[in-house]
């Protein structure tokens, strides 16, 4: 009776439909599919044996439910964190709960239909979990079904979580951004007191082991028998805590949404306008803060100066003066940031440990501003119609190529210093080091300048600013992110020689093998990672040239 | 108080005659003839840990027929396992037998053990302990477990005759085994040494208690058992020491690998002379190295090839090392008198470590170094996993599940496409889990028709030493056996073999057999259910095992022998100390052109790792670890082929899996004079050169690594040598590569070019490798005696000690890697110099 209830549901039956027509979900099938089934054919034994000693199933299925959950925690919130803003941009939502529907009913159509998306997504993965199975070690009654329990109770927590964020935002870009941050956080975050707390007793301790709860890494670790550090950390809580926790986070996370589905809460008033007084003394301070006026006149280009450059400058929301400034702000904080790590690290953990999540960060840095700033050029011309006033003007080919990329190559020289003190910290506590760290700096110079020529020489080939921004974000994840992936499965399935090659195709490895990162200090990539990063940025520097040259011919 | 006394007795009383109740219990009174007249150690066993102990065990047969009985050894505190042998006396006749008995690993130096040893009878088909006039006859001793330290045998010379204390001038000491006591108390140990007594060990399992031989009379090498025996314990990493001035040289010849030779030129008397020290660390004055003898001293004069010269009279060696196999040989060709003088200090207060003489100190460092490391390194110390890994059960072959998987996701595939194109990709949703449902289910199914409970099954590594003539080899094996129910367990050898069983194989007895000189069975009868590991060494003999190897323009090509048990498989090449290479499979072998240096993770060019190969690279990993001191047999081509059968085996028939890790020596042959050839790095060996300076600790020669840190400035004398095979040389080009890490330093590397250096490149504080060809003619010069000599210099750091003192940390610098390749010709040589193999 309840599920024809939830049937008969128009909510219900509008989502699930609308999405299971969406080439996107048929697209997130078949990842998961493929990525389920790739990494069990990777770990499955070559030889048709599976030895008593070396837990071969586990070490499978270990992986494998790791991605698992990866997949639910990126393709579930979505559409949740989506769903009651895009309705309230669109303006269906007043309509929706002004009508006949008991807003409740409104709400759990849209709840059911976003789990039974999930429950189909992870009913994709039965196969994979099956083979596990086979193996042998891996049962279902001790496994596989307190592994879905927790994938299912993931499904329900972040769809939770998504509605609650949904109804409280004005714009789905916003909603999508906070339900990922307060995953991130109820995944990882809440980790975070236990781990510093450590294993020890008292409130603090307690406190760290109870909100470790609400994180399904522990469960995960409970169910897969994970060892290390991590696992030691959190070895108070287990999937079945996380079953209650998360139900509780459910309940409260629906309660408050259920309040907030009112038709009377969204008739906000408009906030009024406010009129200042330029005359009045509190202008003075205002004046003072708003140091750089966006707005104010701008000089002339001087003659010793590309123009091409200046206008990047101009027309870039992060080229005018007062992002710039913020840039350079927010870069400071994250150098300092960085130097406390440093420093802490180095003493406390070691070179080794800390020079990792160092480089990690700066690529990070890297990759999120890079391909961004270098798909705009010439796509982000063509798309807005400037390419035709760049043409009629007398600058040459050469000189929109240089003063293209270097507004861009610029822009990531100010990223990647905002992060050397770190590494001048290193240098003076290890001054052994710094032999290391001038090769790492000139990994990261070469892997900013593989992202920029990249980025920029895909912006040429492209129509949209969308679909250079995709593809290059696409190519250059490919081949740094990519390339960490086959150095995961290094010696299970991948040959060392094959992962050594691989990796030279990325410089910030090479950086990771230079600051003998556990994991990458055996392999010699260096000087050949430079050699390969330098001569793909020509190569692609050079294709754009040629593309730029032939845009700017006549017609 | 009375009660308790009475009680504390009665306990005493039942723990320590129960085990004679038990025996007689098992005793019967058989009648038979046979006697157990005694049981003696023998002269030349040593009872170490893990070692092995002969005794010697006199039966008699008192009736009129022949009589057999089985000699039972057992250690008291370890009841589950006996040693054994049959014994079978004819009438009339006393009899000596030889029961060896395996001592275990974990007792403790300094601790005693009893053995108790038994004859063992068959009545009415039980074996019963022989009983005479009533009493059970069972013999037994105390042995103290020795310190496993330099375990000596010496095969002495004749003793000086004795003579009247009075009588002058007074008796002569027996001058070589008063050095091999100072040399022991010299090197810390107790100058305590077995004397073979013209008497060598012939079973390989007998010599695990011994790390070096001495040989001072050439009496023992008319035995060719004896010979055998020396060889194989060279091969296993023996240490041979031959004093040439007693045994001539041409009978030591069957000891040396194929490439060494040596030679006797004349014997001359000598009352003064300087002695010339090589490679040595300490300096010595021109008074220390000068000797006067008021009696002419015999020094007998070689020519050798292949030896490493530590001590010179006028370029005549003296002292001289060369490595067979794992092992090495010892040379001296100045009587032991002249190594000698009083000894003016005593190491020691105790007693035990007091010797009358001491080395002199030019002959120190050579005595040192033989009773160095004693005992080597097993050359695989974690290899017990790999036969572990291989005790498994089936499960679906990966094609199945691949196929499974594959179809799953290709359907997934054709309808969401099929689906997409006529705009009904809503029935995904329904498609999709069917799909998923399906392909669980045809896995299941699978499953239940392959998985099944483990079968009795034996996996086995074997770790396969081949000698340096290719005609025998030692055969290390580790084995798992899995067993599902108790059972009766018979091992059978039938060679010369020492079988081990795990010691915690503890229920019933496990007891080792000797049926004949190279029979053996180990047995079991209650060998309980579970995975259990054993192991066992010997020796086969093999025809003509060796890989040859030929060097064109594009580097190397290794032709294999044809008498492997399967085509080798994941080959290294080890030529060079400390400079392994990958080998890439060509026709008839392997070929390398020296660049892929195996180590790390990197051992094999496969870009999909099988799990066999998982498996071999921990062994890899481990035969080839920086930290390891020897183990690896430099001149070898390292791989992998099928199980050797030869070893021991099961009484009952169990599918049996596994791997043996061959080591074939290599014999480079000489390319043809005048035709160009690219000699890889990893034949060419990096040496110390003695010079004034002194040499280099940065550098560990022997091992061919360099130390992981260095705080000091520091100037190494070095010089590349290339084989022998290979000289004279014409070089046309050569390749250095220098990788070094040294914030903050200079780093200078010159070649030698007649005595003074020439710089090759300066580095500034160089962290990445440098890579550089030479061909300046003056440099290349110097390549055609074989050899470069290079300077090596690191600087102080660049702020002096002011920097070391202010700074935090000190500031390391370290070499991971300096090597040359050279491309050339081989220059004809005159025929005085050509070796057997060279071509004409």
């Amino acid at each position: 009776m309840q599920l024809e209830n939830l049937w008969n549901n128009p909510v219900f039956r509008r989502e699930l439909f609308g999405r299971l027509k969406s080439p996107k979900l048929s697209f997130a099938i078949l990842a998961v599919a493929t990525l389920s089934a790739g990494l069990v054919l990777l770990r499955w034994p070559t030889d048709g044996n599976i030895d008593i000693v070396s837990q071969v199933a586990v070490k499978l299925f270990r992986p494998l439910t790791f991605a698992l959950m990866i997949a639910i925690m990126m393709l579930v919130p979505p559409f949740p964190a989506t769903s009651i803003v895009a309705e309230r941009r669109t303006g269906t939502l007043t309509l929706l709960l002004n009508s006949p529907m008991p807003n409740w009913a409104i709400y759990f159509g849209k709840f059911a239909s976003n789990l039974a998306i999930a429950f189909l997504l992870i009913l994709i993965s039965l196969p994979a979990l099956t083979a596990c199975v086979a193996m042998g070690g891996i049962t279902f009654g001790d496994h596989v079904v307190p592994f879905l329990l927790v994938l299912a109770a993931m499904a329900m927590q972040y769809t939770a979580v998504g509605l609650w964020i949904s109804a409280r935002s004005q714009a789905s870009d916003a909603s999508l951004r906070a339900t990922y941050a307060c995953v991130l956080g109820l995944s990882i975050g809440s980790l975070g007191p236990r781990v510093l707390s450590g294993n020890v007793s008292g409130p603090v301790a307690d406190l760290g082991r109870w909100l470790s709860s609400l994180s399904p890494m522990a469960a995960w670790q409970q169910i897969t028998a994970s060892q290390g550090i991590v696992a030691d950390q959190v070895d108070a809580s287990g999937y079945m805590e996380f079953l209650v926790a998360s139900a509780l986070i459910t309940a409260v996370f629906i309660f408050l949404t259920l309040r907030k589905l009112n038709p009377i809460a969204f008739e906000r008033p408009r906030p009024p306008q406010k009129m200042l007084d330029a005359t009045s003394p509190s202008m003075g301070w205002r004046r003072l803060a708003y140091l750089v006026d966006p707005q104010r006149r701008k000089a002339g280009i001087p003659a010793w100066l590309n123009p091409i450059l200046v206008k990047e400058f101009r027309t870039r929301k992060f080229g005018r003066l007062h992002w710039l400034l913020r840039l350079v702000a927010g870069c400071g904080i994250i150098s300092l940031f960085l130097t406390a790590l440093a420093a802490t690290g180095t003493v406390s953990w070691g070179v080794e440990r800390i020079a990792g999540p160092l480089v990690m960060l700066q690529l990070a840095l890297l990759l999120l501003v890079g391909p961004s700033l270098g798909a705009n050029l010439i796509a982000a011309e063509i798309e807005s119609g400037g390419w035709q006033i760049l043409r009629v003007t007398p600058v040459s080919p050469a000189r929109i190529l240089t003063g293209k990329l270097m507004s861009t190559v610029w822009t990531m020289l100010l990223v990647l210093f905002a992060t050397l003190p770190g590494y001048l910290v290193m240098s003076y506590i290890q001054p052994a080091m710094s032999g290391q760290v001038n090769s790492v700096l000139i990994s990261l110079m070469v892997a900013a300048l593989m992202i920029v020529s990249i980025s920029a020489c895909v912006s040429g080939f492209c129509k949209t600013t969308a679909v250079a921004t995709l593809t290059s974000y696409a190519l250059v994840l490919t081949l740094f992110g990519g390339t960490l992936l086959v150095w995961l499965g290094r010696g299970q399935p991948f040959g060392p020689l094959l992962v050594e090659r691989v990796l030279a195709l990325n410089p910030v490895a090479a950086a990771l093998s230079e600051m003998q990162t556990p994991g990458f200090e055996l392999y010699n990539l260096i000087p050949l990672a430079w050699w390969i990063g330098s001569g793909l940025s020509l190569l692609a520097v050079s294709i754009l040239a040629v593309r730029i040259w032939f845009l700017t011919r006549p017609t | 108080m009375y009660k308790l006394i009475c009680r504390l007795t009665a306990t005493v009383f039942a723990v320590t005659m129960m085990p004679n109740l038990l025996f007689a219990l098992q005793s019967a009174d058989s009648n038979s003839p046979l006697v157990f007249r005694g049981v003696s150690p023998d002269a030349i066993g040593r009872a170490i840990p893990g070692g092995v102990m002969v005794l010697n065990a006199a039966v008699g047969n008192a009736g009129t027929e022949e009589a057999s009985g089985t000699i039972v050894a057992k250690i008291s505190g370890v009841e589950s396992w006996e040693n054994a042998t049959f014994a079978t006396v004819r009438p009339g006749e006393l009899e000596q037998f030889e029961l060896l008995i395996q001592l275990p690993e974990d007792l403790l130096p300094g601790d005693y053990i009893d053995i108790l040893v038994s004859l063992m009878i068959d009545v009415d088909g039980r074996e019963v302990r022989l009983v005479n006039d009533g009493i059970p006859v069972s013999h037994s001793f105390r042995v103290l477990i020795e310190e496993p330290v330099n375990a000596v045998l010496f095969v002495s010379d004749e003793e000086p005759s004795a003579q009247p204390e009075w009588m002058w001038p007074p008796r002569r000491p027996h001058a070589s085994s008063e050095l091999i006591a100072a040399g022991l108390v010299d090197a810390g140990q107790a100058p305590d040494f077995a004397v073979a007594d013209g008497r060598l060990p012939l079973r390989l399992a007998e010599w695990n208690s011994y790390s070096s031989l001495v040989v001072a009379d050439p009496q023992i090498f008319r035995n060719a058992a004896a010979i055998d025996a020396m060889r194989q314990f060279l091969a296993t990493g023996g240490k041979i020491w031959v004093m040439l001035d007693r045994v001539p040289s041409d009978l030591i010849v069957g000891l040396l690998a194929p490439d060494q030779a040596i030679e006797t030129v004349d014997t001359v008397e000598l009352n003064q002379f300087q002695l010339k020290v090589s490679r040595s660390n300490v300096r010595l004055s021109e008074a220390e190295l000068t000797e006067d003898f008021w009696q002419p001293l015999e020094f007998t004069r070689v020519v050798q090839v292949g030896g490493v010269v530590s001590l010179a009279i006028d370029d005549w060696p003296v002292a001289l090392r060369m490595p067979v196999g794992r092992g090495q040989l010892f040379l001296t060709t100045l009587p032991a008198e002249a190594w000698l003088q009083p000894r003016t200090e005593q190491p020691r207060t105790d007693r035990r470590f007091h010797t009358r003489f001491t080395a002199k100190r030019w002959g120190s460092q050579f005595v040192m170094e033989f009773n160095a490391h004693p005992f080597p390194e097993k050359p695989v110390a974690a290899e017990r996993d790999f036969s572990m890994k291989l005790i498994g059960s089936p499960v679906i072959e990966r094609q199945w599940v691949a196929m499974a998987l594959a179809l799953f996701c290709s359907s997934l595939m054709i309808v969401v496409g099929w689906k997409a194109w006529v705009g009904k990709l809503i029935h995904v949703g329904l498609l999709a889990p069917m799909f998923a449902l399906v392909a669980s289910g045809a896995l299941w199914l699978a499953t239940l028709g392959v998985r099944r409970d483990l079968v009795d099954q034996v996996g086995k590594f074997q770790l396969v030493q081949v000698a340096p003539s290719g005609a025998t080899a030692i055969v290390r094996e580790q084995a798992t056996v899995y067993q599902s129910n108790v059972s009766s367990m018979q091992l059978n050898s039938t060679i010369d073999a020492r079988i081990n069983v795990d010691r915690s194989v503890s229920s019933s007895v496990s007891r080792v057999v000797a049926t004949d000189f190279h029979q053996s069975t180990l047995k079991n009868a209650n060998w309980p259910a579970g995975v259990w590991r054993y192991g066992s060494t010997y020796s086969v003999q093999s025809q003509d095992l060796v890989v040859h190897a030929a060097i064109d323009q594009t580097g190397l090509k290794l032709t294999l022998p044809t008498g492997l048990p399967t085509p080798m498989e994941d080959a290294i090449l080890a030529y060079a100390p400390g400079f392994p290479v990958i080998c890439s499979p060509a026709a008839n072998g392997f070929q390398t052109d020296g660049r892929l240096a195996a180590e790390g993770d990197r051992w094999f060019t496969d870009s999909v790792v099988s799990d066999e190969q998982r498996r071999r690279t921990e062994v890899y990993s481990s035969l080839f670890s920086p930290t390891r001191q020897g183990g690896v047999l430099t001149g070898s081509l390292y791989g992998w082929t099928g199980l050797w059968q030869e070893g021991p085996e099961w009484n009952r028939e169990l599918p049996t899996s596994g791997s043996a890790l061959v080591a074939l020596p290599v014999v480079l042959r000489r390319p043809e004079p005048g035709r160009e050839v690219l000699v890889p790095p990893c034949l060419v060996e990096l040496q110390q050169v003695d010079n004034a300076a002194g040499m280099t600790t940065a550098f560990r020669e022997n091992e061919g690594r360099w130390i992981d840190e260095s705080m000091m400035a520091a100037t190494m004398a070095l010089q590349f040598v290339l084989p022998r095979e290979l000289t004279p040389f014409e070089a046309r080009e050569l390749e250095i590569e220098l990788a070094i890490r040294a914030p903050q330093r200079q780093v200078r590397l010159a070649a030698m070019v007649d005595g003074e250096p020439q710089e090759i490149v300066q580095l500034d504080s160089p962290s990445v490798p440098w890579r550089g060809r030479i061909t300046k003619p003056e440099i290349l010069r110097q390549m055609q005696t074989g050899s470069l000599e290079v300077r090596l210099e690191v600087s102080e750091l660049a702020g002096g000690e002011a920097q070391i003192d202010s700074a935090t940390n000190v500031v390391p610098w370290n070499v991971r890697r300096l090597q040359l390749g050279a491309r050339g010709s081989v220059l004809t040589s005159s025929n005085l110099a050509t070796l057997d193999d060279a071509s004409p």
